[in-house]
């Protein structure tokens, strides 16, 4: 039994509050998350799939694309990454560089890329003109 | 998990269409005798390149494991294609 239960219980054999009283107020505790536990809603939901709409018109024929890639398989793939031989990656790291795109993978660590996936839930990626339109979101 | 149905559904024209549920655990093992040489291949492969073959072996499953709940559903004109691990 809490401290705040205590209390309230002593209230009552001192004659301070009625015993209805003592019961809404032990039902307000009850319906009062306490610190230690947290309830469902305040975790942050881990997002479970990546989903990829594309809608396209052309010559007035629609195409639609709908792909659900799961969370798992896109770990399993940096994870996959991760064990490339560090020769592959500094070759990865100059064609990219030609490419434009300056990013060094030999200083990308597994870690963090986790940690970019666990924030993917975030993410909503919308591009529209008047005739495509592509939706990247988790979900 | 690892998928164990894969079902696939091919549309051509509106009125016909085919739908097939695909069990994969005899895929799997009629794929076996093939894994086993695939598996060598990797130990060898890994060898080479200095690569953890237990870290591939894992990152592989993995994998294997990631795919279950894939769904891919491209509509086309009046073709549809869809296919889905379950």
């Amino acid at each position: 039994m809490n401290e705040q239960r205590m209390q309230i219980l002593e209230m009552v054999a001192e004659n301070k509050l009625t015993v209805d009283e003592a019961d809404r107020l032990i039902a307000a505790l009850d319906d009062t998350p306490t610190q230690n536990q947290a309830t469902p809603e305040s975790k942050p939901k881990r997002p479970k799939y990546l989903r990829v709409l594309v809608d396209s018109r052309d010559d007035g024929e629609q195409t639609h694309v709908n792909v659900r890639i799961p969370i798992q398989l896109i770990r399993a793939g940096v994870k996959l990454a991760s064990i490339i031989p560090p020769k592959a990656l500094d070759q990865a790291n100059i064609e990219l560089q030609r490419s434009g795109m300056p990013i060094d993978l030999t200083r990308l660590k597994p870690e963090d890329i986790d940690e970019l996936i666990d924030h993917l839930g975030d993410m909503t990626v919308e591009v529209e003109d008047h005739e495509n339109k592509v939706h990247v979101f988790c979900e | 998990m690892i998928p164990q149905i894969a079902t696939v559904r091919v549309q051509s024209r509106p009125d016909r269409h085919l739908r097939l549920w695909i069990p994969l655990l005899p895929i799997y093992l009629i794929l076996t005798p093939v894994l086993f040489l695939i598996i060598i291949g990797g130990a060898v492969a890994c060898a080479r390149y200095r690569i953890n073959p237990i870290r591939a072996l894992t990152a592989g499953a993995q994998m294997l494991a990631g795919l279950g709940g894939l769904h891919i559903d491209i509509k086309a004109h009046h073709s549809n294609i869809m296919i889905k691990l379950a």
